[in-house]
């Protein structure tokens, strides 16, 4: 797993001026840059080959500076390949400095049967910094039944205090279908809502955490039954908490 | 000094501290088809997940005010012997952290509060209970319940069974009231939840800290809760 090199993202205000500083894809990785708009930025990010495969080992570091809307589109899936006894990661570490926001829908994570994958996100929020993260992850492809093993861990803490920590653990067949925990499902989607606190959860899909946060769940037999049940707290969140807007003109207004 | 009889308390329904009114997320989980055969697979589940996390919390709550206290080898804090206020909370603040659900946050707080009740009656002047009483009227229950071990001089051990221990008798009992169970067959599924239960304690025993706080999540538990919470015609609160 060594010598791979981590994909990195950094975008911040220099004189002003939104730039990124640093994108390097990395070695699984295409970062391309779609644009500027006053204090908002994108990127997409491309895979460079059919990932993930025994002894991949996938890193991200992303960074957003103070004050700069920063969105990551994902045009294509990712899936994590059955690794024959071996053994893949996947981990992105995201900053987000205050006043700045990360929106990133993330495209489906689908974990073959006999992929044995270990997925880390940790997202590290300073002052009013905010992150809007959508993920999906399949367990096996359409025709499997099942998928992985995978296990999936999140953490998100704003100025060091924890904010939110999971740990889904679907290495044990028995334990990943048992009623609770997957009960039979193969599709687990979450949106998490990171640094804002909306005034109430709206349906049965939300809940609000204990600190500024949110989350939109659902598991589901189909990864559009889970989407759909999800749909409506991304659209909700993204233009209540995480618009562009008002980081456009805030900067355009500056230029002019 | 343990005389067993504080844990015995503990574990114990009829401690006047709320636990009627939780099933353990049973009844929403039947209201979405879990046939009752599938209820000791439940039990297990909850165990290994949610239950690991709330046993390991207590386990560090219960260290956190001097629990494991051994003449010589803790250092008594401003607060008392062992008893270090801010590290309470720090755990608290961390199990709050692995719960993501605010329907069972609630539960969780209501029934931390019964215990308080018990605590501030009976041991007021306690420095656990006063370091207690600095996480607010409703800590979450494991944090309440590691506190009041303590305080009762339950061993660690102890701490994590009775955890665990009560997590699967309130799914066991309460389906006496949601489904048509023989009672002798729900006592069998806790006895027969054993094995799994003595491994989770060591488990939650050889968490050192925060930083390895388990948080094995749960999605259908977690989902089944928030459903249940807008529900008007339902038995018990989650």
């Amino acid at each position: 797993m060594s010598g791979t090199v981590a994909a990195r993202i950094t975008v911040e205000r220099v004189g002003g001026r939104v730039r990124m500083t640093d994108l390097v894809g990395g070695t699984y990785l295409r970062a391309q840059p779609l644009g500027v708009r006053g204090g908002a930025a994108r990127v997409a990010l491309l895979g460079t080959y059919a990932l993930l495969l025994a002894g991949d080992d996938l890193r991200m570091e992303v960074s957003v500076g103070p004050g700069v809307w920063l969105e990551l589109v994902e045009p294509s899936g990712m899936v994590a390949y059955d690794a024959r006894g071996g053994s893949a990661s996947w981990r992105a570490d995201l900053r987000v400095a205050d006043g700045g926001c990360l929106v990133w829908r993330s495209a489906p994570f689908v974990v073959t049967s006999g992929a044995d994958i270990t997925r880390n996100m940790n997202v590290h929020l300073s002052g009013s910094g905010r992150a809007l993260v959508h993920e999906t992850l399949v367990m096996g492809r359409s025709y499997e039944s099942s998928g992985g093993p995978l296990r999936s861990l999140t953490r998100a803490d704003v100025d060091g205090r924890p904010l939110l920590v999971e740990d889904l653990d679907l290495r044990d067949p028995v334990l990943a279908g048992a009623p609770g925990v997957m009960g039979g499902n193969r599709v687990m989607t979450s949106t998490f809502l990171l640094g804002a606190r909306p005034e109430r959860s709206v349906g049965v899909q939300e809940t609000l955490l204990h600190g500024p946060g949110a989350l939109s769940r659902a598991v589901a037999g189909q990864a559009h039954e889970a989407e759909a049940a999800v749909a409506d707290s991304w659209g909700r969140w993204r233009s209540g908490f995480a618009d562009p807007v008002g980081y456009e003109e805030e900067n355009e207004d500056e230029a002019a | 000094m343990s005389t067993g009889l504080g844990t015995l308390l503990l574990a114990d329904a009829r401690l006047p501290v709320g636990g009627h009114t939780y099933s353990a997320g049973l009844e929403p989980a039947l209201l979405d088809g879990l046939p009752v055969e599938r209820i000791p697979a439940y039990i297990e589940a909850r165990m290994r997940t949610v239950g690991l996390a709330e046993a390991a919390a207590s386990v560090l709550a219960y260290r956190a005010v001097g629990g494991a206290f051994v003449p010589g080898r803790i250092e008594a804090g401003p607060e008392g012997l062992g008893v270090d206020a801010d590290a309470l909370a720090d755990v608290h603040e961390a199990l709050l952290a692995r719960s993501p659900s605010a329907p069972l946050r609630e539960i969780s707080g209501l029934l931390g509060r019964g215990l308080v009740r018990l605590a501030d009656r009976l041991w007021p002047e306690h420095p656990a209970v006063k370091a207690l009483r600095t996480l607010g009227r409703a800590p979450q229950r494991p944090i309440a319940l590691g506190v009041v071990a303590a305080v009762m001089g339950s061993e660690e051990a102890e701490v994590a069974r009775v955890s665990l221990y009560d997590d699967a008798q309130t799914v066991a009992s309460a389906a006496l009231k949601l489904a048509p169970v023989d009672p002798v067959d729900a006592a069998g599924w806790v006895l027969g939840a054993e094995g799994v239960i003595s491994s989770v304690v060591a488990e939650a025993l050889a968490v050192e800290g925060i930083d390895d706080l388990p948080a094995r999540t749960a999605p259908q538990i977690e989902g089944w809760s928030l459903e249940h919470q807008v529900k008007t015609r339902r038995i018990f609160v989650a």
